[in-house]
């Protein structure tokens, strides 16, 4: 079988539509993330606790809300109700995001979930372990320091992916291919932003995944670019490209489809902890494709000495 | 190249046979049902076992992961002596910038606000230098040698809870990572965690007592052994003619079970593991040796005894007699073979806590006395302290008494004379290192810093059993897919592609398995992801393929001319992934370092399997000239 046979497409010449749509969806993204004041960071940047119960019985968002509006903890009265209040996966299950709190009363985690508990005394697993889900619970300063390792975990990945492709291939693809990782990053990150994704630390693994995902899919067909320059000298860079991308593309489709079965599986069958996760590496998977023929390659074509 | 095919063939079953040989304790241990783990465990084998096997992470087998921080400012502000108002102020002025950017030390801080003060630090610290520099210094391995303590300190403490294979390490300088796996009860494990050291002296009961007891606590097990749920119902139901009954059984059988005990002691006993006949007839004497006047066990038998000593009716029995069983801190070699726990039955109730010691000191004995040049741990009490101390000494000369920390006997020296004034020396060390861990243990008796919890993840049993299932189940249905895809677009070659595929993930287990590596939900999405990516190579391989055939090349030479120029594709695009996946895992805490190890092993093996692997099949295939390739 073989999806595609003896391509010819000119995909150089479809640049001015590809930077059109590159450009609007990284221009959304960006907007999105300038009206949002920048990615929503989960609480392993921002610091705070996330608390999921398990009820037996589906439960109502805006009801739990209102019954969280006026706690009392340890003679301590607290308002929840603004806080983000959500379904688990499973809609009788519940997280709720709490931001730091000054003066946290002590216990506070196992008070919460007292008074979770006192809320829908009917709703309760009947093994009292179970109800507890997850807690997650970060100090403002650990997350200021992942926020931190995480920028440094970016810089470093793409300056030795610059060093190693400048070394292998010119300094030319490396520009190409940086280009197509940011294209990328950027892209899915907006749609992050514009969905109200949070960022966690599993998503920045999801974006780094994405980041070699992407130079994978670049990098064999700058190998090809890279073989046929060699031996079609006399042909233009465009045509020497295109047939490039055209020798390649089955492969890329194939890959592309294998890795995409993957995904889609974690993404519908691995559950509520990996959901975002599989989310952003399916983003990844199709934007990554895209942009190794419209964005990395193109880039090579524009920044190769005219002869 | 392809005419002697017996060195791959070598290479392949060897590096496929370690992959068997090494997931073969995982095997094994997966087909073990609880209770065989239950038998092992009393064996003393299975934490062998389980150090070979993959583990699973938190996430999975639900658990509790914590991080402390000591509180340095703290810390020195307890270090100092004389301290006055400009002191502190210095002190508060660095503790409001360390406070602002987290990312300082806070000993750069201190010293340059020591400076811009002009504040005369050896007034404070003159034990720990004369000048700025050597302070700071000694400050700073002052608080290291603190963080280490309290290391210890939660070390004990977690082994006293009983959660099986903790983790707490070091982190960085000044964090500690614990990690528990199945807690329940996390405020119990906090508290713990948080909480001040106990030390407390326990007077020991005599061999009289402790003999008797042993033979009562025998019955009453011999009892529920031979018919576990009839004594499980009693215990819950009718304790008081339970007790009453085993008593009079007592007096008769005395003198017997007082043989056996003479019989082991004169034997001066080396063989480990208890005789099954008498562990029926005596289940806990028959645990317990007699060295050197002490109660020993085994390493070995620790964690039976332990298991006979949690038993309800047996706690209800040492309840009513006022007494408890404690085991020494550490094992030491008794008799010829093994490690052994020494045992004390002692009073429930302490005679004084560790509140009262103000210092403790190790040092050697002065001139004169009758310990003269012999090292001792000098103790000082406060007033209080010294009272009671002077009254408990005074009235139970003779006796022992156990020196208790964190609920372990460090010792339990005989009480010679009644001790006035409250300072007292304890002696009988082996040597002067003994004396100091012991004095250090008796320093450390309260947190050297408060601790702060700074991250805190639960992860819940329920939660943690979805993502096992759900995480086998899209492992199955996404190779599921991908299998079907390339039998139906490389047909015979897609078969071959598969092959490798799935050896790929048996080595990447294999890896796992052999470097003690943890399993977490991440680790799984990677390992699905490489799966992904892994058909890649097959890919760009049977494509290139494809092309040769194409330019009417006969199978033979299209193989050849495909493997060599997928090869540098290959290499290239493989390699930008591993650099990825390197810098993951240097970045990473916990779950993304899982991740990054399993892209990063099932990368570099992919190599092996999707190349090496196939390419050595496809030469097999083609030894007889072939006319159609199935790709």
């Amino acid at each position: 079988m073989q999806i595609i046979k003896d391509s010819k497409i000119d995909f150089m010449n479809k640049s001015r539509f590809t930077i059109l749509l590159s450009g609007a969806l990284i221009l959304a993204g960006i907007f999105s993330l300038i009206i949002n004041n920048g990615p929503k960071l989960s609480i392993d940047f921002k610091g705070g606790t996330l608390i999921a119960v398990q009820y037996t019985k589906p439960i109502n968002i805006n009801d739990l809300r209102s019954q969280l509006k006026n706690v009392n903890i340890n003679g301590q009265s607290f308002d929840f109700s603004t806080s983000e209040i959500k379904h688990f996966g499973d809609n009788s299950n519940v997280s709720v995001r709490i931001a730091n709190l000054e003066n946290e009363p002590e216990k506070f985690s196992q008070n919460f979930i007292d008074i979770l508990k006192d809320i829908y005394p009917d709703a309760l697993p009947e093994n009292k372990d179970d109800f507890i889900l997850s807690i997650d619970k970060v100090s403002p300063k650990v997350g200021s320091e992942l926020s931190g390792k995480a920028i440094m975990a970016i810089i470093y990945a793409i300056t030795l992916i610059l060093i190693y492709i400048s070394f292998r291939f010119e300094f030319t693809y490396a520009i190409g291919a940086i280009a197509a990782i940011a294209h990328d990053v950027i892209i899915t990150l907006g749609v992050f932003s514009i969905l109200g994704y949070e960022i966690s630390l599993s998503i920045i693994a999801a974006f780094l995944t994405i980041v070699g995902y992407s130079l994978n899919d670049t990098i064999v067909i700058f190998d090809r670019i890279r073989e046929n320059m060699k031996a079609l000298k006399r042909e233009s860079v465009v045509s020497i490209v295109n047939k490039s991308i055209n020798e390649s593309l089955s492969r890329t489709v194939v890959t592309s489809l294998t890795t995409l079965f993957v995904v889609l599986t974690l993404y519908f069958f691995g559950g509520e902890v990996i959901h975002y996760f599989s989310f952003a590496l399916i983003i990844g998977v199709l934007v990554g494709t895209y942009s190794s023929i419209f964005v990395a390659s193109l880039i090579v074509v524009y920044m190769q000495p005219k002869a | 190249m392809q005419n002697s095919l017996t060195p791959r063939y070598l290479v392949i079953l060897i590096i496929l046979g370690w992959s068997m040989f090494s997931l073969w304790p995982t095997i094994q241990y997966q087909s073990l049902t609880d209770d065989e783990k239950e038998d092992l465990r009393e064996e003393g084998t299975l934490d062998q076992i389980e150090s070979q096997v993959i583990r699973q992470g938190l996430d999975l087998k639900g658990g509790m992961y914590i991080e402390l921080e000591a509180d340095i400012p703290i810390l020195v502000k307890n270090l100092a002596s004389n301290r006055n108002e400009k002191f502190d102020k210095v002190l508060n002025a660095s503790v409001k910038k360390f406070k602002a950017d987290q990312s300082l030390d806070f000993f750069n801080i201190l010293r340059n606000e020591i400076e811009e003060k002009g504040l005369k630090i050896v007034r404070y610290f003159h034990e720990y230098g004369s000048n700025l520099d050597d302070i700071i210094l000694a400050l700073e391995e002052e608080t290291e040698d603190s963080i280490n303590r309290v290391l210890e300190i939660l070390q004990n403490r977690i082994d006293q809870f009983g959660v099986s294979e903790p983790t707490i390490q070091k982190k960085g300088k000044y964090r500690i990572l614990v990690e528990l796996a199945g807690i329940q009860d996390s405020d119990r494990a906090r508290s713990l965690l948080q909480s001040t050291a106990l030390l407390e002296f326990y007077l020991v009961k005599n061999s009289a007592v402790t003999n008797e007891i042993i033979i009562q606590l025998d019955n009453i097990l011999k009892r529920s052994v031979s018919d576990e749920d009839l004594a499980d119902i009693s215990a819950n139901t009718d304790n008081a003619l339970d007790i009453k009954e085993t008593n009079e059984k007592t007096d008769s059988d005395v003198t017997t079970i007082d043989e056996i005990f003479g019989e082991t002691e004169s034997m001066g006993e080396n063989s480990a593991i208890h005789e099954s006949d008498l562990l029926l007839e005596s289940p806990i004497q028959s645990l317990i040796e007699f060295v050197q006047g002490d109660m020993a066990v085994n390493t070995k038998n620790l964690y039976s005894l332990n298991k006979l000593l949690s038993k309800e009716e047996v706690k209800l029995k040492l309840k009513s007699s006022s007494g408890q069983f404690l085991f020494s801190n550490d094992s030491e070699t008794l008799s010829g073979s093994g490690q052994y726990y020494r045992l004390y039955y002692i009073e429930d109730k302490p005679e004084l806590t560790g509140g009262v010691v103000e210092k403790a000191k190790a040092n050697l004995g002065s001139l004169g006395g009758g310990n003269a040049g012999l090292p001792v741990v000098s103790l000082d009490m406060n007033s209080e302290g010294s009272k009671t101390w002077s009254r408990v000494t005074g009235a139970n000369i003779g006796e022992r008494i156990a020196i208790v920390l964190d609920g372990k006997v460090h010792m339990a020296p005989n009480i010679r004379e009644k001790i006035p004034g409250g300072s007292t020396q304890i002696e009988g060390f082996a040597d002067m290192n003994e004396a100091k861990d012991i004095a250090i243990i008796l320093r450390a008796g309260a947190l050297p810093a408060p601790v702060e919890i700074i991250e805190e993840r639960i992860v819940g049993p329920s939660l943690g059993a979805d993502s096992i299932s759900k995480g086998q189940k899209s492992i199955l249905i996404g190779l599921a897919i991908v299998f079907i895809f390339m039998l139906v677009y490389y047909r015979s070659s897609g078969f071959i592609a598969n092959f490798a595929l799935v050896w790929n993930i048996i080595l990447i287990l294999a890896v796992l398995a052999s470097l003690g590596a943890t399993l977490t939900l991440p680790g799984i999405a990677g390992l699905i992801l490489t799966v992904g990516m892994c058909i890649d190579s097959n890919v760009i391989i049977f494509e290139r393929i494809r092309e040769e055939l194409r330019k009417g090349k006969t199978p033979k030479s299209a193989i050849e001319a495909g493997y060599n120029r997928a090869i540098t594709t290959i290499i290239d695009a493989n390699l930008t992934t591993v650099i990825a996946a390197l810098v993951l895992y240097q970045f990473g805490t916990g779950p993304i370092k899982g991740f990054a190890t399993v892209l990063f092993w099932g990368i570099l093996i992919s190599m092996f399997t999707a190349v090496y692997v196939t390419r050595t099949i496809f030469y097999t295939i083609t030894k007889k000239s072939i006319r159609n390739l199935s790709i």
